[in-house]
């Protein structure tokens, strides 16, 4: 059941919701090519359901228009849209079984009997649950009622296909495991695909491109790598993934630009600075990923052994966190930042720190990422 | 007390009864022995009071009472009747109850208020009064009548009670709350995501209330249809009044046991007719979960 490639181009324009019971959006506007699987990533209340209800039909934008391969379906209504969407709790026909489910968006358009059968047989097999046809759904799990959710959205074969937070009531176990299964499906399929959630790991792991939202605007549209490794400001940076932040003041210092924290002097790459195009005297933000910063003892000899450039701050060891395969330690630097910094449990003379000890952590500043501090802030 | 309110306290009563049932500690067990008045209640006044009418029935003068119900055509004949009257009523109820829960579901709240106002108003003020209120209106030189002769509609009033029509107007009246209620509490639990999702699906309106909607309101329907019925099939107030000579089956054992004083076979009658609720609602309770009844929710 493979699309035809070019279906699914989807482009939202100036989206606006400022006013009713929903959550705001502001201005979004989001180009969405065939076949990509585009993750709305963002806090709660921060407008993507509202983007996904106005791709639906279930509620008039404002202003603003949605484009479907070149048509304007914003005034059409859902059900002559051919968009599927699976819901958060799943929203199947208690009433119905499986297999009447799955069949519901066909019996809609009227297909064939026949047609009908087959292509329900054909979806329930692609989501593994052949044999659960004659089932009703609230005989079966939560993830098993997922994939029915997901069979009958796809089996009519929509452009495009809208998931909010489809794995939000799934376990952690399960839900890993249906991302991955989510991921093969759609790739099968080659479907357009809208993906909500507000857990970062999932959106890295799945999208093509990740739409990061924050108070009703999407602030930054981009690969999971550019989020995550350039994001375009301070919210994005914090939202996505651990951080250690620095928020301060772009300095020049001998030949140097730094950036002046509470008092401490961070150096900056030139290429984190000229990304973003800050100017000496700007305020700045600097953020560090835990995975670039290593943490040894104050005073313990060796210092920096001229391979690259260094930033290094000194701080005292407030939390030592065990997670099995890595040591997570939180630790209060001068001038009043936290750092997060994840080591080998075994890692040395690292590996033993403990609450209450004096460290300097270190990084290589070309793994600074320089932001502008807009964008609001968030942990 | 509105319609949710009422709801929602049986709801909460099952499951404190659920709860406490599954507690087997001490204070649990201790606490079980505040059952016994309201248990002491029950056996003295209802189910003793049914001991004696069974024991009448078979010996005041003897089990013949129930041969002589089967014997004298006149009998099964009003029991029949009164079945099939009981059936009509029930229809009218849910002809009327249904599209009225529909719009109590639909509109905003505060029509809402109104509209539960509007249909549980009969239940606070005296049966006899609303029964006899009907016959203002639809007595011969009743309300309507007279409109329809000053309209010149028709010549010669048209006889609305004293005959079976008056019967199942009132007791329709009567018994819409009964059906109104368990249609909106099964309403009340119909997920909204259920209609968005049908409609993302392709359904149109008209598709998502045949097809999702309705079919999912069908606990609360059956809940209703054998709430109406059973409460039905012993009326009598309202049919001895608005129904005149047409006889109901409460109405013979009325005559037995007020008027010619023959207790054993009124006994016999009112045992009869219990026979036939509780074969209704044995083959009711197959269809609706006695919960529906109470609008707790069970999905």
């Amino acid at each position: 059941m493979t699309k035809n490639a070019g279906v699914g181009n989807l482009r939202l324009q100036g989206l606006s919701q400022l006013y009713g019971d929903t959550q705001g959006l502001r201005e979004a506007s989001l180009d969405v090519k065939a076949g990509e699987f585009i993750t709305l990533l963002g806090p709660s209340g921060s407008g993507k359901t509202t983007t996904l209800k106005i791709v639906a039909g279930f509620l008039r934008p404002e202003t603003g228009s949605v484009i479907l391969d070149g048509k304007d379906i914003t005034a059409v209504p859902p059900h002559r849209r051919d968009i599927g969407m699976v819901f958060q709790n799943y929203a199947l026909f208690p009433h119905l079984t499986v297999a009447r489910n799955v069949a519901f968006p066909l019996e809609m358009r009227r297909l064939p009997k026949s047609d009908i059968a087959r292509k329900v047989g054909a979806a329930l097999a692609l989501v593994q649950l052949g044999a659960y046809g004659d089932r009703r759904p609230r005989e079966l799990s939560g993830g098993q009622q997922q994939r029915v959710a997901l069979a009958r959205a796809l089996v009519f074969q929509p452009s495009v296909l809208l998931m909010d937070e489809p794995l939000g009531a799934l376990d952690r176990k399960l839900r890993e495991t249906m991302q991955i299964e989510i991921i093969n499906i759609c790739r099968d399929v080659g479907h357009t695909v809208l993906y909500v959630t507000h857990d970062q790991e999932e959106a890295l792991a799945m999208s093509t491109r990740i739409a990061v939202y924050h108070d009703g605007r999407i602030e930054q549209v981009g690969t999971p790598e550019d989020i995550y490794q350039r994001p375009a400001n301070l919210f994005v940076a914090t939202f996505v993934g651990e951080s250690t932040t620095f928020l301060g003041r772009i300095e020049q210092v001998g030949g140097q630009q730094h950036l002046l924290s509470n008092g401490v002097s961070l150096p900056l790459s030139a290429a984190s600075i000229g990304r973003v195009g800050l100017a000496t005297g700007a305020p700045a933000a600097l953020v560090v990923r835990p995975e670039a910063i290593s943490i040894r003892p104050v005073g313990s000899g060796a210092s920096n052994n001229g391979a690259r450039p260094l930033a290094a701050v000194r701080g005292r060891i407030q939390n030592c966190v065990y997670l099995g395969s890595v040591r997570k330690n939180v630790i209060a630097l001068e001038g009043g930042a936290t750092a997060l910094v994840r080591v080998a449990p075994d890692g040395g003379s690292a590996g033993t720190a403990e609450p209450g000890q004096e460290v300097e952590i270190r990084w290589d500043i070309e793994a600074g990422i320089v932001v502008s501090p807009g964008g609001g802030s968030s942990a | 007390m509105t319609v949710r309110g009422l709801v929602a306290e049986n709801g909460a009563a099952a499951m404190r009864r659920r709860s406490s049932n599954s507690s087997g500690d001490m204070v649990g067990w201790r606490r079980d022995w505040l059952v016994i008045p309201g248990l002491a209640v029950i056996l003295i006044f209802f189910i003793a009071p049914l001991g004696v009418m069974v024991w009448r029935s078979l010996t005041d003068p003897s089990p013949y009472n129930y041969v002589r119900f089967a014997d004298e055509a006149v009998y099964p004949r009003v029991l029949l009747t009164t079945l099939w009257m009981t059936s009509l009523v029930t229809l009218n109820c849910l002809l009327l109850g249904y599209p009225y829960a529909y719009l109590m579901h639909r509109v905003t709240r505060n029509w809402q208020w109104l509209l539960a106002m509007v249909v549980l108003l009969p239940f606070w003020s005296s049966l006899l009064v609303r029964t006899y209120a009907w016959t203002i209106l639809l007595r011969d030189g009743g309300l309507i009548n007279t409109v329809l002769i000053g309209i010149g509609v028709i010549d010669d009033p048209i006889r609305l009670m004293g005959n079976a029509t008056g019967t199942i107007v009132g007791m329709t009246h009567v018994l819409l709350p009964f059906m109104v209620l368990p249609i909106i509490a099964s309403m009340r639990r119909f997920d909204s995501d259920l209609s968005l999702a049908a409609s993302g699906l392709g359904a149109r309106p008209i598709a998502i209330f045949w097809r999702i909607f309705f079919p999912m309101s069908l606990p609360g329907v059956m809940a209703g249809c054998l709430l109406v019925f059973v409460l039905a099939v012993g009326f009598y107030i309202t049919p001895a009044i608005l129904g005149g000579r047409t006889a109901f089956f409460s109405m013979l054992i009325v005559v037995q046991v007020s008027r010619l004083l023959e207790f054993g076979f009124g006994s016999a009658l009112g045992i009869i007719l219990l026979a036939v609720i509780l074969v209704i609602i044995a083959l009711g309770s197959k269809l609706v979960r006695l919960d529906d009844l109470v609008g707790h929710s069970g999905r």
